[in-house]
């Protein structure tokens, strides 16, 4: 019996373990922080997400956005660390895809009062890539189809107000 | 007896109407442009696609129309009030079109948000729009800001005698100079003006923050657009926050607080006139009312001992007020952050900032200084009279570009529009409560959209209700034109119904 109850607490034991470091991995999400912002301020945290817009490099150190899908936030790393990010997100690229750890601050001192995480690992999980918008041709059918539509208006508009002209205009005398 | 409108009357709407949206069609011919430039051929097709919607109900109405006779005071009121509702509608087309809105509702949530300069989205993904449709966003911004009447008067409109009624009911009562004409491209050329100063000094700040110089320059052109007009979009979903920069605050806190003065005052310092920048009613008003409300910032944020040091004071807590009283709406702090960490002290000050607003005849939105400043030397001369003999007359001056004797009409006229604007806010604020929302987060999303500031606690989602959205959109557009065009919207359509 005793045995018995060992075992059913190891194995919980195990379950929770593995649980929990699986937590760990995935890390945690940005509303997460910022909606928590008290409970992780000073922690090691582990975020992951796709760099957006710049790598905005500061001297030793550089700024980047790192975007989870859920909201974005600022990464305070070392330039060494930015020059491993090839791809920043906007319309023409998906970004690279970073795994940071770092000291997540709910009102940074460093930088007067911000929500960032200064990374003290950053790790690029995934490589980013420029992304093919290929042309619409419904879009580009219908823009046809209107631009035919505006142009017979704007052509019935002319005529009208020309005709309109014309009739208002006083009868020309004859020279003689 | 209600008198129901001729079709003349329908005509002469119809006939300016058509104009304004040839005009709304030929401005999105600058983010076509943009789009070409950046081979975003989508993009470029969607602003093709807009823009012909909006030549074929233009064309449309004026071969209805050819021609029309002048515009008269009601005319005017309703040309202003349509032409904004269009606007918004037209505006929509190519945000929809990105892909980046669930609907066409949010889509025309943004649109009017960017006319009315408020700031509030709705859009999602920002970081992956592309160049054309961010500049749209900013644009409409920037054309808001200025009238959209304003441009129809500066570049299509010649000479009609109407023109200052429609002028009027874009919420501009003043003429700068004898003319309306004169005056709204006087607007233009401040802005303009402005617009190289702006955008030079953000691009500059931008590379020194580590931004390429092509983006750097989009981004700082955007910038520009959304500050000086107080819009408060952004070319990055998080806002000024992105750029992690105090320069750049620096540089936003300068253009959102101009173009929150009053163009009056503009064209005073233009002509040397430099006292009437501490002399003024609006901008004596202005200083008392920001020092007021950031005291109420400064305590809150103490007692919740949130930021410490200065400069975290200033970077968050003057940079939060400065642009909800200047009707602006950048931020540099995470909008849950109003909820969790700002405290209800702290918060009611920026209410009362947004509430207030900026300037009159200015980019802003809201109440407006000038009209706190009168109510208030209306109430220290009601005072000054109980405490003199009955038989004595007591003259109140303020100044305002000159001296001028205060009028009891002035005071209740002022009076009547603050009291329309805090009736616009509650409502919002009920519905908002009725929806489930705290009253206090339910007041601050309303006094941000009824204001146009667009500073957001959270509530304006995607996930929001649709009936809150539609009542944002109308508070959006009732606290631009300051009601005056929309009521008489509602009157001309009542009498088109009931009128004999």
């Amino acid at each position: 019996m005793f045995k018995k109850r060992v075992l059913q607490l190891f194995f919980i034991c195990l379950f929770l373990a593995i649980f929990s470091s699986s937590l760990c991995a995935e890390g945690v999400s940005s509303m997460e922080l910022i909606r928590n912002a008290e409970k992780y301020n000073g922690e090691t945290v582990t975020y992951e997400g796709e760099v957006i817009g710049d790598v905005m490099c500061r001297g030793e150190y550089g700024w980047i956005n790192v975007s989870d899908g859920e909201s974005v936030i600022g990464i305070w790393c070392k330039r060494e660390d930015l020059e491993k990010i090839k791809f920043a997100g906007s319309y023409k690229t998906k970004g690279d895809k970073v795994r940071i750890s770092g000291i997540f601050n709910r009102c940074c001192s460093q930088h007067q009062g911000g929500l960032d995480i200064h990374a003290q690992e950053l790790e690029v999980v995934e490589s980013g890539r420029e992304i093919v918008h290929s042309l619409n041709m419904k879009k580009a059918q219908l823009v046809g189809i209107l631009a035919i539509a505006a142009l017979g208006f704007l052509l019935l508009s002319i005529l009208r107000n020309s005709s309109l002209k014309e009739s208002s205009e006083p009868p020309s005398s004859s020279p003689d | 007896m209600i008198f129901k409108p001729k079709l003349e009357d329908l005509k002469v709407i119809g006939y300016y109407l058509g104009k304004l949206i040839i005009g709304l069609g030929v401005l999105m011919f600058i983010p076509l442009i943009v789009a070409l430039c950046f081979k975003e051929w989508n993009p470029a097709l969607d602003f093709l696609l807009a823009a012909l919607v909006s030549f074929i109900i233009g064309y449309f109405l004026l071969s209805l129309i050819p021609r029309s006779k002048e515009l008269n005071w009601t005319h005017g009121m309703v040309v202003a009030s349509l032409s904004w509702l269009f606007a918004m509608l037209l505006g929509a087309i190519p945000l929809y079109l990105s892909g980046h809105f669930i609907n066409f509702l949010d889509a025309s949530f943004d649109a009017m948000s960017g006319f009315a300069t408020c700031g509030l989205t709705l859009i999602r993904n920002l970081d992956h729009l592309s160049y054309s449709h961010n500049i749209w966003r900013h644009l409409m911004m920037f054309v808001g800001g200025q009238g959209i009447v304003v441009i129809a008067l500066t570049f299509f409109v010649r000479g009609i005698g109407g023109a200052f009624s429609i002028y009027v009911g874009e919420a501009r009562e003043e003429k700068i100079l004898p003319n309306v004409i004169q005056t709204a491209r006087f607007i233009w050329l401040v802005s303009f003006i402005w617009l190289i100063l702006g955008t030079s000094l953000l691009t500059g700040a931008g590379i020194l923050e580590g931004l390429k110089p092509m983006r750097s320059f989009l981004q700082g052109l955007m910038l520009f657009m959304a500050a000086w007009d107080t819009g408060g979009f952004a070319p990055q979903s998080q806002n000024i926050l992105y750029y992690h920069s105090f320069l750049i605050e620096i540089i936003t806190i300068i253009l959102f607080v101009v173009g929150s003065l009053n163009f009056g005052l503009h064209y005073a310092l233009w002509t040397g006139r430099r006292r009437e920048l501490y002399r003024n009613i609006e901008t004596l008003t202005f200083f008392i009312t920001m020092m007021i409300t950031f005291t109420l910032v400064v305590l809150g944020l103490m007692k919740t001992n949130l930021y410490s040091g200065n400069l975290a004071l200033f970077r968050r807590g003057f940079y939060q007020l400065v642009s909800g009283h200047s009707g602006t709406g950048y931020m540099t702090i995470y909008k849950e952050q109003f909820l969790r960490g700002w405290g209800p002290l702290a918060l009611l000050g920026i209410i009362i900032a947004m509430g207030i607003g900026g300037c009159s005849s200015s980019t802003a939105g809201g109440i407006k200084i000038l009209r706190i400043g009168i109510v208030f030397r209306g109430f220290l001369k009601e005072i000054r009279q109980l405490m003199s003999p009955e038989s004595g007359v007591i003259v109140q001056k303020f100044h305002h570009f000159k001296e001028r004797i205060l009028e009891d009409t002035q005071v209740r006229s002022a009076a009547l529009i603050i009291l329309a604007y805090v009736l616009l806010y509650l409502f919002g604020a009920v519905i908002g409560v009725f929806f489930g929302y705290p009253f206090e987060l339910a007041l601050f999303e309303s006094v941000s959209a009824g204001a146009n500031v667009g500073l957001s606690c959270g509530i304006t989602s995607v996930e929001m209700p649709v009936l809150l959205k539609v009542i944002y959109i109308f508070q959006m557009w009732c606290g631009r034109l300051e009601f005056m065009a929309v009521f008489v919207l509602f009157g001309f359509i009542g009498a088109l119904i009931k009128g004999k």
